[in-house]
């Protein structure tokens, strides 16, 4: 009991990062009906972004501000600065190629992809940074179920994941803007033709779609600590596949993905071994992809010819 | 910036050195004069292959900056005219093949100080000794690259193999540590596999029982394989290829209240990134700090590069030193430094000291006469040596 305890915790934690990953993942390909292989690396610029707020707020073991203060404002800061980065990216290279062939805009976010990574390696160099989280959240924080201790980090993270998810679903399902970023990603043209400002609406999702990234940057740091310029790589693949598993363009179907792909990454380590941990994930994928095309949650859309 | 700097300084270098020549050619007769008009003609292109970008930039980065400070130190006191030609392979071995042909190819490059890693070296071993371009590679360890069936001939090593790793790490643990049972951890790399199957070898003869496993390269998480460690393991050993790596592992292991202690290969050596208090460290290069001959040349690095720094810069420094003087005594001898005579010379590098603190010269497979590797137990964030 205490090993399979073990193998959830650590499966929802990394669940609920790879699931704020999918989501942007979801948001955006909604709306655009194109995959923006940089949102890995805006996930990478949050992280940093939250870095240096903890440098700023005195760093991990002096810090000037209250620690819940200092988390919210990092949290803050990198999902406001991640939402920045995603709204120039939708700006300066999916937007002039609108109405280019698709693989134009794929082709320009995987430039944008290498140019962050990059530009990070170049001004902040190749060293690792670490939030030594530990440093101003003592691993003695925690509460122990059945014998395991878990870190309270790891349950903040959790729960602020889930509430972000909660909102953002609230979000397209409750307001005004919600229905927009709906009725865009339904059929941009008829959306148009209803006066929705449909540029705006692909601005606002690739901006919620980064803030999120952003928020999953600074949480993983937060658990996991150590940041590298090529850290949004394979979390950017690990989200992709969560949300192509929910069913792409479906929010709830991308946060089950993620939960899924972060569960099957701990059980796979726990009771089979970590070398095949990726083998078994991206095996999922496809497993998925032939079972099910559109997803868990998806539907395959019905072309009439 | 940095190049602009680097230019600068060398620039200066060149300078000073030039006035050093002519005080000392007026002072020291033509002996003297002789030596320095051919050191001063003495002009050779050196290539430099290193993952400067990638997953293990921040070593590489490392690698580099060592070397291009080994030639630009060589250049200033001897006077000669020696380029570094910079290749980045991004820890790629079809990348390294790209840029071994394209240093191949330019007539100028007379030897190359690389490819680093165990399997940029065999992606480009057979080229390289096609092509009969001495390369020293500095970090590279798997053993049959070199020594054994004589691989690759025209390949040297300034640091010890992977397989003197068992003994090292396994001694060391078996002998001072009195291991009751270890877990050991690689990240499939290829040098990582031989240092982890190295010290289960030696484990395995001292009938200390381990358990071996790997993970994925990038892997950030090791909760779920943390709970598997069996009880009773005092020992962790990871083979891991960066610093940060390790030093999730080591704060997990905190996590979840395990009380085992970490001993990471040389990958793990990084007073800035590894700071798990307790664990202990082995390297196949010294800590250039703790040696105080190295004093003027870290002096310069700091001041040049302003960069922390792991073990990985000596070896480069060494690797770079040794062809810059090989291509030196080819000038002095009155010859042209092609790929052939600097290859010869190379061979018959007798340093007796060097950065590492120790003698370099080369066996007849190219391998580095009495190797020898390092352990280090971190005190209070420091790294002592112990071994």
């Amino acid at each position: 009991m205490r090993f399979l305890i073990e193998q959830i915790v650590s499966g929802l934690t990394l669940g609920g990062v790879y699931a704020l990953i999918a989501i942007g993942y979801s948001l955006m390909f909604g709306v655009l009906k194109l995959l923006n292989f940089a949102h890995g690396d805006v996930y990478m610029v949050g992280a940093f972004i939250g870095y240096f707020v903890l440098t700023g707020l005195g760093g991990p073991s002096h810090l000037t501000v209250p620690v819940a203060v200092a988390i919210l404002l990092m949290l803050a800061a990198g999902g406001l600065g991640s939402g920045l980065l995603g709204l120039c990216i939708e700006r300066v290279a999916f937007r002039p190629l609108r109405d280019a062939p698709r693989t134009s805009p794929l082709i320009a976010s995987l430039g944008i992809s290498f140019l962050l990574e990059y530009s990070v390696l170049l001004v902040f160099s190749a060293n690792a940074r670490s939030y030594n989280t530990s440093a101003f959240i003592p691993f003695s924080t925690s509460i122990t179920i059945d014998g395991v201790r878990i870190w309270a980090v790891r349950i903040v993270v959790v729960i602020f994941a889930a509430f972000v998810m909660y909102t953002v679903r609230t979000l397209l399902v409750r307001t005004r803007l919600g229905k927009q970023m709906r009725a865009v990603a339904y059929d941009r043209e008829a959306a148009a033709m209803m006066g929705i400002n449909v540029d705006r609406t692909i601005s606002t999702a690739f901006f919620v779609g980064s803030v999120l990234a952003g928020i999953a940057g600074v949480s993983f740091a937060l658990v996991f600590s150590e940041i590298t310029f090529n850290m949004g790589f394979l979390a950017g693949l690990k989200g992709f596949s969560a949300a192509v598993v929910g069913g792409i363009g479906n929010v709830p179907g991308a946060m089950f993905g993620g939960f899924a792909i972060g569960l099957a990454e701990a059980f796979s380590t726990g009771y089979i071994s970590s070398t095949y941990q990726n083998v078994i994930t991206f095996g999922i994928l496809v497993a998925v992809v032939l079972l099910r095309p559109g997803g868990l949650f998806g539907r395959v859309k019905l072309q009439k010819v | 910036m940095k190049s602009r700097r680097s230019a600068i300084i060398a620039l200066g270098a060149a300078v000073a050195a030039f006035g050093g020549y002519a005080v000392s050619g007026s002072a020291n007769g033509a002996s003297t004069s002789t030596a320095r008009t051919s050191a001063s003609s003495c002009t050779a292109n050196i290539g430099d292959v290193g993952p400067y970008t990638g997953t293990v930039a921040a070593l590489g980065d490392e690698q580099l900056d060592f070397a291009k400070l080994a030639i630009q130190r060589f250049n200033a006191q001897y006077g000669t005219h020696l380029t570094l030609v910079e290749g980045d392979d991004q820890f790629v071995p079809a990348q390294s093949v790209t840029v071994v042909q394209s240093f191949i190819s330019n007539s100028k490059i007379v030897a190359t100080e690389g490819p680093a890693t165990t399997a940029s070296v065999e992606a480009t071993g057979a080229l390289l000794t096609r092509a009969g371009l001495a390369a020293i590679a500095p970090s590279a360890t798997q053993e049959d690259l070199i020594q054994g069936s004589h691989k690759f001939p025209t390949i040297f090593s300034v640091v010890s193999s992977g397989w003197a790793e068992g003994p090292t790490v396994g001694g060391y643990m078996v002998n001072k540590l009195h291991a009751k049972r270890v877990f050991i951890v690689d990240d499939e790399s290829s040098f990582a596999v031989i240092f982890a199957k190295s010290v289960a070898a030696y484990l395995a003869k001292a009938k200390i029982p381990s358990t071996r496993t790997e993970v994925s390269p990038s892997q950030t998480d090791f909760t779920s394989l943390i709970s598997t460690i069996p009880a009773g393991t005092d020992y962790v050993f990871l083979a891991f290829g960066t610093a940060s790596e390790g030093q999730v592992f080591g704060k997990q292991l905190k996590e979840q209240g395990r009380h085992i202690t970490v001993f990471g290969d040389n990958g793990l050596f990084s007073p800035s990134e590894f700071t798990i208090n307790g664990s202990y460290v082995e390297s196949f290069a010294p800590d250039l700090r703790q040696i105080p001959a190295d004093a003027s040349i870290l002096k310069e690095y700091e001041k040049e590069y302003n960069d922390t720094f792991a073990t990985y810069g000596g070896p480069s420094y060494a690797a770079a030193w040794v062809l810059a003087s090989a291509v030196y005594n080819v000038c002095k001898s009155g010859q042209t430094p092609t790929r052939a005579n600097v290859l010869a010379q190379v061979r018959k590098t007798n340093e007796p000291t060097s950065i590492l603190g120790r003698p370099i010269s080369f066996d007849k497979d190219g391998e580095l006469k009495n190797p020898r590797r390092w352990v280090f137990h971190i005190v209070n964030g420091k790294f002592v040596q112990v071994y």
